[in-house]
């Protein structure tokens, strides 16, 4: 008998996995990305070159100050990104200074854009060829989110962007970016950072390897 | 009975005679309807008042060096050598022609051709001239040949030059101005050059300088060019009289936000003339605005781009008055630029075709005139990271007016380029071309042109 189960258990090993790989759920893992487009707009920044100087150190957003941000190459990953069994997609921001957290919070907020954009974007212009239908930016009020309370930690605000993910890049193939809306004083990281800079992180599926033994 | 019939023969004989006598002196119909004023018969003139004279009328020009003066270099040998001859009959003005050669009863006093090297032909009526008038009247018909062919036939400007020469204490100056004041400046331009009179562009190399201001320049979200100065020259080295082929350079500077003045695009051209006949030019241009890369910023912006143009263009000259059609084609191109966090944006420009018509006129020293045009580009995109932006085909109607004013060798300008419609929302910036269309809603400008 025992002779008849080693048999069998080598027949089984022989033949393949002993698991069923092919039912696994696929794995994931985390990736962040810095933002490439970051540019600050205000009725009193006129030419297009202005808010856009290499690598700020900090951006001041206000009540007439706000940022444009986009990632630019998400499309490379727009199919990898795991959005199953509440996997988010976030976007996050570095306060300057994590004692004006509570007020950053009360007033920030991140809303989609409803136009294409470029780095040359004023507050009346969204590139050199068109203007915004409103100045200060075309937004979707109505997707407009806050810092996400249990995520954002210290001077670190989390932006859960994951709706907005599935709605525009996954589900239209547009990536208009967003801005950043402030309705009093906030002062935030700028792109020189190279840990705290804004960027946006999301979980990506883990590519499937088959391996067969002879 | 006798006596009526006696009056009657008188009357008749009377009338037979006056009507003989006016036949006479009527027109001799001959052959086809000729009037008979060629029928002269003349004689070769050697001696008397008439040969004389000649020799009077020589010693007068060449005390006043008329060989010195423009339009009469010849006129010394046409007096000494035409032969000279007197026709055995008297002739009344009856060729247009004969206007200021004949006398108030209008019998001719002489005739020439008025081409080089013709004998003079003088009238019975011209021997009783006094010495004087002789003098005067050798000089007037020399005149007929000498002058250039464009006015020896005019006879106000025979008549004026030929006062001049004749009369009291007159002075090589005193012919001089009366030439230069009498005979059209094309006519002395034509002889001076060799050349048949010529448009401003290729008659003479120049050197000038163009200061454009460019309106409506859109600071919020281009790369702002708010003027521009340029120094050209223009030279025709080469080629022949009616075929000029000549090359250009043209050196130029910007100046945009901040009034920091940068260096610009540089121009080199080149041009030939491959037809000038019957007032029609046609002439053959290109041009290559190169840029310079002498500022990172030039060149790191929409306009760090090369651009080759060739073109055509024909122009019909009149006499105050010019029209010009210029066809010409620019290649496509492309510049870079980087912004944000290494972004590169790509500034696409598409083959542009444009079309111009110009048309002038000239009043004393002005020149007035305009132009309409028209440019057909493939497209203008820009793309750069998520961005992207695709115009398509689209067209830009320009035009503008164009004042000269003119004091020989200098020319001043003022030009202008007003943007009159386009499609696509698309500006002079679509086009890329800063030392061409120029950028933004247009430009006004002010070239001043020394020739030489």
């Amino acid at each position: 008998m025992r002779y008849v189960f080693l048999c069998g258990v080598l027949f089984l090993v022989g033949c393949g996995p002993l698991t069923d790989t092919a039912h696994e759920e696929p794995k994931s893992y985390t990736e962040e990305y810095s933002l490439e487009a970051v540019k600050l707009i205000s009725p009193s920044i006129s030419r297009g070159e202005e808010g856009a100087p290499n690598s700020p150190t900090s951006y001041e957003l206000g009540s007439e100050r706000r940022l444009l941000m986009r990632y630019e190459k998400l499309r490379d990953h727009v199919d990898k990104i795991d959005v199953r069994d509440k996997k988010v997609v976030v976007l996050e921001v570095t306060l300057v200074d994590p004692a004006t957290r509570n007020i950053a919070i009360a007033s920030l907020r991140l809303c989609p854009l409803l136009k294409n954009w470029m780095m040359l974007a004023t507050w009346k212009n969204a590139h050199p060829y068109e203007t915004w239908s409103t100045p200060g930016a075309d937004y979707d009020e109505s997707e407009c989110v806050r810092a996400d309370l249990v995520r954002s930690t210290g001077a670190k605000l989390q932006f859960d962007i994951t709706r907005w993910f599935v709605n525009y890049p996954k589900g239209r193939s547009t990536n208009y970016g967003f801005t950043l809306i402030a309705s009093g004083p906030v002062r935030l990281v700028g792109t020189k950072s190279g840990s705290n800079s804004p960027r946006m992180q999301f979980d990506k599926l883990l590519e499937k390897k088959y391996y067969y033994s002879r | 009975m006798r006596t009526l019939s006696s009056k009657l023969f008188l009357s008749l004989t009377a009338l037979f005679l006056v009507l003989h006598s006016l036949q006479i002196n009527a027109a001799t119909i001959v052959g086809n309807g000729d009037d008979g004023s060629d029928l002269e018969g003349s004689v070769p003139v050697t001696n008397g008042p008439i040969y004389e004279a000649r020799a009077k009328a020589l010693s007068l020009l060449q005390r006043l060096n008329v060989v010195g003066i423009p339009t009469l270099g010849t006129l010394i040998p046409e007096v000494a050598h035409s032969g000279l001859y007197l026709a055995k009959k008297d002739v009344n003005s009856a060729l247009a022609a004969d206007h200021g050669h004949s006398d108030l009863r209008g019998q001719v006093f002489a005739r020439t051709f008025a081409r080089p090297h013709a004998s003079t032909r003088f009238f019975p009526v011209a021997e009783k001239l006094d010495e004087a008038q002789l003098v005067a009247l050798h000089i007037h018909e020399g005149l007929h040949r000498a002058l250039p062919a464009d006015v020896n036939e005019d006879e106000s400007i025979v008549a004026a030059i030929a006062l001049a020469i004749t009369a009291p204490e007159a002075t090589y100056d005193q012919v001089l101005k009366t030439v230069q004041t009498v005979i059209p400046k094309k006519v002395l331009r034509k002889l001076e050059t060799g050349r048949d009179e010529d448009s401003e562009e290729w008659r003479y190399s120049n050197v000038g300088t163009t200061f454009r201001q460019f309106f409506n320049t859109s600071n919020a979200a281009t790369f702002p060019i708010y003027r521009m100065q340029t120094v050209h020259s223009h030279i025709y080295p080469f080629g022949g009289i009616k075929t000029p082929v000549g090359f250009g350079i043209e050196f130029s500077a910007i100046q945009g936000e901040g009034n920091v003045i940068r260096s610009g695009p540089l121009g080199l051209s080149a041009r030939m003339r491959i037809l000038n006949k019957k007032g029609f030019e046609i002439g053959l241009l290109g041009n290559a605005s190169l840029n310079t890369l002498s500022n990172e910023e030039l060149k790191n912006s929409p306009y760090g781009r090369d651009v080759f143009t060739l073109g055509l263009s024909t122009r019909k000259n009149f006499d105050r008055f010019f029209v010009e059609n210029v066809i010409s084609v620019s290649a496509p191109g492309e510049s870079r630029r980087t912004l944000g966090e290494g972004i590169e944006y790509k500034y696409s420009y598409g083959a542009i075709a444009d079309v111009k018509i110009r048309a002038g006129t000239r009043l004393g020293l002005f020149d007035f005139g305009g132009y309409l045009q028209m440019h057909l580009a493939d497209y203008h995109r820009l793309e750069g990271g998520a961005f992207s932006f695709d115009s398509g085909r689209y067209q830009i109607f320009s035009g503008g007016p164009e004042v000269g004013f003119r004091l020989e060798p200098v020319t001043l300008t003022l030009n202008s380029r007003f943007l009159i419609s386009s499609t696509k929302d698309a500006n002079l910036d679509f086009l890329g071309n800063l030392m061409g269309a120029g950028v933004s809603q247009g430009s006004v400008g002010l070239t001043a042109t020394v020739a030489f």
